[in-house]
């Protein structure tokens, strides 16, 4: 009963969702949506992350969580919260700032200790630039982006480390049909270099890219879809690899008033494989599932 | 390599991505434009200026309370004070139609055609 039970639920969630959607795309189609306003693209792809950096003058206050679910064996439930805030200072960059707050619910994981605890784990900073600025002749928009982070909590298993992290991404959108159908592209570079509890310094790096697609359904509601390919190595060159994964699910964006929104993305690892450990599934870099969950107020 | 120079060399790189993304200035001379803001709508609603050339948008909000000047597409967005004005930079634009609109929940839109 117990799988079946839940596979019926979410059977049962989906099937309303869906309908409430269906039922939401149909009142759109008596819209001119040619005539919605135009919406901004950073936040409606899930992990994915558009090309938008907000409005000359704008600032933002944000929480965004990110959740990881799943190892191969005990259970592992961790959390990395960022506080942030953000502004547009000029109409080609933008800047964050923010504190990283982490969860760690971790029991009978191979190579981690038991672990229960909330900290405050870390701090960061973004700085994103505009380089090609979508058009009414050119879909295409393109934002180069940097952030780096410092945590004095490890981010999988929750022990105390000092991590550096450079996370460089290209972030690509472009409308496929005005105002309606967007697609998001994401090309990632993570180097970070860690320095453990015993004092060994360990160095590795990420590299990985996504696609996107997004339905905007009514003028503050977008659903879409995206997939991840990310790979792992040893070091921060990229040569020793140790193994990748393809994380796939949806996503969802609504805005409920002019200045707040909110953002919400779930991913499943649908394949993976780790270097010399022929198992299903990458479960020693990566998570089994990763959900998103973020508010922000605008003002 | 140490920790520290590791450290360093991360922080450096980053430093010098982000210099490398500031726009150089352009001293190009602006082109004013004059936007009207009275009983809730933009006046004219259709404004038009020259291409790849920097724009000064002057905002008038006639009006007892205040607006924003709001525009996805211009990247900006600025409040004006009941009976005030302000003025809006504008980057040099491609040729384009970019919509503004108060944000402040009216329902004033307008059009910026660059030609």
């Amino acid at each position: 009963m117990g799988k079946k039970g839940t596979l019926a639920r979410t059977a049962l969630v989906w099937g309303a969702l869906l309908s409430n959607i269906v039922a939401l795309s149909g009142a759109a189609q008596a819209e001119d949506y040619t005539a919605w306003r135009d919406i901004e693209t950073k936040y409606i792809f899930g992990f994915t992350t558009g090309s938008g950096i907000g409005l000359e003058g704008e600032k933002e206050f944000t929480i965004d969580s990110i959740s990881r679910f799943g190892k191969r064996e005990g259970s592992y439930r961790a959390s990395e919260t960022k506080y942030e805030f953000e502004f547009t200072p000029t109409q080609f960059i933008q800047i964050e700032f923010g504190a990283l707050g982490s969860t760690h619910d971790i029991r009978n994981v191979p190579d981690h200790d038991n672990l229960r605890q909330v900290a405050l784990s870390g701090a960061f900073a973004e700085f994103r630039y505009l380089a090609l600025e979508r058009t009414s002749s050119n879909p295409l928009a393109v934002t180069l982006a940097v952030e780096p982070t410092f945590r004095r909590i490890d981010e999988t298993g929750g022990e105390r480390i000092r991590n550096f992290e450079l996370e460089t991404t290209i972030n690509a959108d472009l409308e496929l049909v005005k105002n309606r159908l967007f697609a998001g592209f994401n090309f990632l570079y993570e180097p970070e270099v860690t320095r453990t509890a015993l004092g060994e310094i360990e160095r590795e790096a990420k590299l990985g890219g996504s696609a996107a697609l997004s339905w905007r359904i009514a003028p503050n509601v977008v659903i879409g879809g995206e997939v991840w390919y990310l790979r792992h190595y040893d070091s921060i060159g990229l040569h020793d690899f140790t193994g990748d994964a393809v994380m796939l699910g949806p996503t969802l964006y609504v805005r409920f008033a002019p200045k707040m929104f909110m953002t919400a993305a779930w991913n499943a690892q649908v394949w993976g494989r780790e270097i010399g450990n022929p198992v299903a599934l990458n479960l020693a870099e990566f998570q089994r599932h990763r959900a998103r969950l973020k508010f922000a107020v605008e003002f | 390599m140490s920790l520290a120079r590791t450290v360093l060399l991360v922080a450096a790189s980053a430093a010098l991505s982000f210099a490398t993304l500031l726009p150089i200035a352009h001293a190009q001379q602006a082109t004013s434009l004059t936007v009207t803001y009275s009983n809730g709508k933009f006046q004219p609603s259709a404004l038009h200026a020259p291409a790849n050339t920097p724009l000064a948008l002057t905002v008038k909000n006639l009006d007892a309370k205040s607006m924003e000047f709001e525009s996805a597409s211009l990247r900006v967005e600025k409040v004006i004070d009941a009976k005030s004005e302000g003025v809006i930079n504008l980057r040099p634009l491609k040729p384009g139609k970019y919509d503004f609109y108060d944000d402040f929940g009216g329902k004033a839109d307008g059009t910026l055609t660059v030609q």
